[in-house]
């Protein structure tokens, strides 16, 4: 259990890299979009989740109401990166695809640290939010009607 | 006045009826603070009612689903649609009007495959009584089917009933319906 | 584990600096929003007025106010019962007046956008703005983008709000599953010093988790529409944003009832001597809550038939499970604790015994219309407005009503005068929703600015109530008004 606790952060950093670098190593296509949206999900959840472990070891006062208003900026930054206007620049160019893949990693870290300094977990809640919004892209987020 | 029928009946008598069974026992609650208790006294009685209470409610609900499965509009679930021809006709909603023929047999199973070509409408079915009968959303890029049967020869209504823009409430339009067999030229498609 | 930390620091914003205490701060937004309620009521008699053919409205006029009405009512409504909940929870969970002053300022510049897209662009697609019709319409393209914008900053307001919940509830009881009371269920969860949360307390956990979801799905729908509103090029599934639309527009309004539960559970007991506990039961209910309410917005999407089939059918099972724990639970229980009470009738009691019946006849209303069969022959009748009119109007508000009147102080109200007034007001808004649910029964449609028969005739009648219950609720606000002077001069707050 304890060993658990502690080997949780190598882990997810390993699946986590395994998840950027990979594309470029093989030069893997683009996943379909809902999956696609997921694996984004999945790269916020993560920099959260680390950065909800860095915070737990260094407690510092918390509370200043600006994080809360960084919390639902960076919330609302991730969805404008999904568009695919944006998607449309990077997506030719699999160097430029990772960095955006390491800026969903950040901005999920920024996240959970924002949450975390305003009071302790409540990295809880900026999961959820991204967790949620992840889930709700992933069901037809920048894709159109079905050709009938 | 618009006659009350049918489904319309049923849902206003069940209002009206559970409506008063609630209110009753709502002004009952409330006459009774006259007579104050200690809680104690009440509290455990209360407990037991609501307990009962929940099975009756629960109960209802499980019937209610029970029953509606089968009564539902859609086409998986009408008997009709699978087992009888439909005549198949297509309707097309835009701002403000329905392309489809403008008459129809009576009692033959009609097959509509309704579509939108601009923004989200509805398709309403208006007895020449003014009754609600049947209804399905036009939706762009979406074909919505309706499987219905008019019951008699008259004049219906076709009335859009989603809300369209500024020439909503004008989008509505006359149906002939004739019975079978007596011009049966006008209509599209046999299935 | 490290040490936790509890620090009140505000540094941004010193909401006591600038002289808002708590109640001053809930004094004026609860001033603010009752004015705009009774301003949007006027808008809803307009149109009733112009249904019945008693003035003339061009349609396009007609459908902004339509839209104005909605959105202002639904947004209003959650930042009412929203500050009651904070109001009455603030010094128990410590949250913080100036994340409440910066969710009132995000609501409300919200509303202005919205009313300039509105009054000034003739914004006017209703406010469930389906699309594609926001961007087909006869108003400029600025309002829509506008309007968009507003509902962004309705929403932040709400998630600043929830986040802010949130945060108490963890530091009050350690997490967000104490603050649920699942530790009634789950021993391994359970506090060394046995602290429970209480019914409120559960309420808000509800409210918390389920609003940062709504909001969640909220901004994926308004950013997928402002992407469109930039570059329409980006493609929309007209049954996919029809959807969010709805598990948007539906909840948000839904949680409306779950804030003001919260407060009933607060409120009641003040004037029955009695009180809610937290047990087991309770526990349940709101986890039965929880889960099913983001789940109930299937029933509005009954009349696409291309829906998939199970969400029909589970969207009709989810809305009747959403019902249990209110009705078995919630209303039950506050009936059962008014049950030969000593209760003490004021004008909050009054009012907050009429919202539970307003929520169990527009309860029952809303059952049979999220029945499948039925919902072939109601939706998109009147008896849609029917039906939210009557948990809205004569359930939420009323409750909102009853708050005010706890929060300016139930003493020395004048007996007779109150009556009046109250006779008044509910015989104005009985009338008015009676002439909804005939006008449902007939096949009316709703969001309609000339009417079939009987439409126009019914709406002449319920003008006339509309009338009733507008000088019932300016009465009823004028003796508020007076009675807070009166008791603040006398140095007596809230309370009986
Ligand atoms: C004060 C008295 C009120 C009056 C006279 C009034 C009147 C109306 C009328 C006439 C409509 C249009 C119905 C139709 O033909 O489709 C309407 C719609 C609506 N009302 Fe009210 N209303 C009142 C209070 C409220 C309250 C308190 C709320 C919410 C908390 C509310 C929320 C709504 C909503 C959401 C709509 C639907 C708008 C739409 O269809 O887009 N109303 N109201
Ligand atoms: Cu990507
Ligand atoms: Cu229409």
């Amino acid at each position: 259990m304890r060993a658990l606790q502690r080997a949780w952060p190598l882990a997810l950093g390993l699946l986590v890299a395994i998840d950027l670098l990979g594309p470029l190593a093989f030069g893997a296509a683009a996943p379909p979009l809902a999956l696609h949206h997921l694996e984004h999900a999945f790269l916020l959840v993560s920099g959260g989740l680390f950065a909800m472990a860095y915070v737990r070891r260094r407690p510092k006062p918390y509370g200043d109401p600006l994080w809360i208003l960084a919390v639902i900026g960076l919330g609302t930054l991730s969805l404008v990166l999904m568009l695919p206007d944006v998607y449309g620049i990077v997506d030719a160019e699999p160097v430029l695809h990772t960095l955006l893949h390491v800026g969903f990693l950040v901005i999920g870290w920024l996240g959970g640290y924002a949450a975390e300094r305003y009071a302790p977990k409540l990295g809880f809640g900026w999961q959820l939010l991204v967790i949620v919004m992840g889930v709700i892209t992933a069901t037809g987020f920048g894709s159109g009607p079905p050709v009938a | 006045m618009v006659p009350i029928e049918g489904r319309q009946l049923a849902i206003l008598l069940l209002w009206i009826s559970l409506s008063a069974i609630v209110t009753v026992a709502f002004l009952w609650v409330v006459r009774s603070t006259r007579r104050p208790r200690d809680f104690d006294a009440v509290q455990s009685d209360g407990y037991r009612l609501r307990r009962g209470w929940g099975w009756v409610y629960g109960s209802l609900l499980i019937i209610s689903f029970a029953v509606t499965i089968w009564t539902m509009p859609y086409a998986w679930a009408q008997q009709a649609a699978a087992k009888s021809p439909a005549i198949t006709v297509e309707v097309v909603a835009h701002q403000f009007s329905f392309t489809m023929p403008s008459s129809l047999p009576a009692r033959r199973l009609i097959k509509f495959v309704v579509t939108s070509a601009d923004v989200n409408h509805g398709f309403g079915i208006y007895s020449p009584q003014g009754v609600l009968l049947a209804q399905v959303q036009a939706m762009p890029d979406y074909h919505n089917v309706l499987y219905f049967t008019f019951p008699g020869p008259g004049t219906y209504i076709i009335r859009c009933l989603e809300y369209c823009g500024e020439g909503h409430s004008a989008m509505q339009q006359p149906l002939k319906v004739y019975v079978s067999g007596s011009q049966a030229t006008s209509v599209s498609k046999e299935a | 584990m490290a040490k936790p930390v509890r620090v009140q620091e505000p540094v941004a914003l010193h909401a006591a600096d600038i002289g808002l205490t708590p109640r001053r701060l809930v004094g004026m937004t609860l001033s603010v929003g009752l004015g705009l309620i009774f301003v949007l009521g006027m808008i809803g008699g307009i149109m009733k007025a112009a249904q019945g053919n008693l003035i003339q409205l061009q349609p396009g006029t007609f459908y902004a106010l339509l839209t104005l009405h909605g959105a202002g009512m639904i947004s209003t409504v959650v930042l009412l019962t929203a500050v009651a909940l904070w109001y009455v929870l603030h010094d128990h969970l410590s949250l913080r007046p100036d994340m409440l002053v910066f969710s009132v300022v995000a609501i409300v510049w919200g509303l202005v956008a919205a009313t300039v897209a509105v009054l000034v662009g003739g914004f006017g697609p209703a406010w469930t703005f389906l699309y594609p019709l926001p961007f087909m319409g006869t108003w400029p393209s600025w309002s829509t983008g506008l309007f968009f914008f507003g509902v962004l900053f309705v929403g932040v307001g709400f998630a600043i709000f929830c986040f802010d919940l949130m945060a108490g509830i963890i530091r009050t009881y350690g997490s967000i599953w104490n603050g649920l009371a699942w530790d009634t269920w789950i021993p391994r969860l359970r506090r060394p010093d046995g602290k429970v949360a209480p019914p409120s307390v559960i309420a808000a956990s509800m409210v918390a988790i389920d609003g940062l979801i709504t909001v969640a799905a909220g901004s994926v729908l308004v950013v997928a529409l402002l992407a469109h509103w930039f570059s329409p090029k980006f493609p929309i599934d007209p049954l996919w944003i029809k959807n969010l639309t709805f598990f948007f527009g539906h909840t948000i309004a839904n949680l409306a009832i779950y804030v003001s539960a919260g407060v009933i559970y607060y409120i009641l007991p003040k004037y029955t001597g009695r009180a809610f506990h937290t047990n087991k039961v309770y526990a349940l209910s709101w986890a039965i809550s929880l889960f099913f309410v983001p789940w109930a917005w299937p029933h509005h999407l009954y009349m696409d038939f291309v829906q998939a089939p199970w969400l029909q059918v589970g969207g009709e099972a989810s809305t009747y499970i959403a019902t249990i724990p209110a009705t078995v639970v919630t209303i039950f229980g506050s009936l059962l604790l008014v049950y030969r009470s000593d209760m003490r009738w004021r004008p909050g009691s009054t009012l907050f015994l009429a919202g539970i019946l307003g929520w169990l006849v527009g309860g029952v209303a809303a059952m049979l219309d999220a029945t499948i069969p039925f919902n072939a022959v109601l939706h998109n009748t009147l008896w849609v407005p029917a039906h939210f009119h009557t948990y809205l109007l004569g359930g939420v508000f009323l409750f909102v009503l009853g708050f005010t009147s706890y929060f300016v102080g139930e003493r020395q109200t004048p007996g007779r005068l109150v009556k009046a007034i109250e006779w008044t007001f509910f015989t104005g808004l009985v009338g008015f929703l009676l002439m909804f649910y005939a006008g449902g029964i007939e096949g009316v449609p709703r969001r309609e600015a000339v009417q079939p028969p009987p439409g126009p005739i019914l709406a002449d009648i319920a003008t006339g109530f509309v009338a009733i219950l507008l000088v019932g609720l300016v009465a009823m606000l004028i003796e508020f008004w007076v009675r807070a002077k009166r008791n603040a001069a006398n140095g007596e707050a809230e309370g009986l």
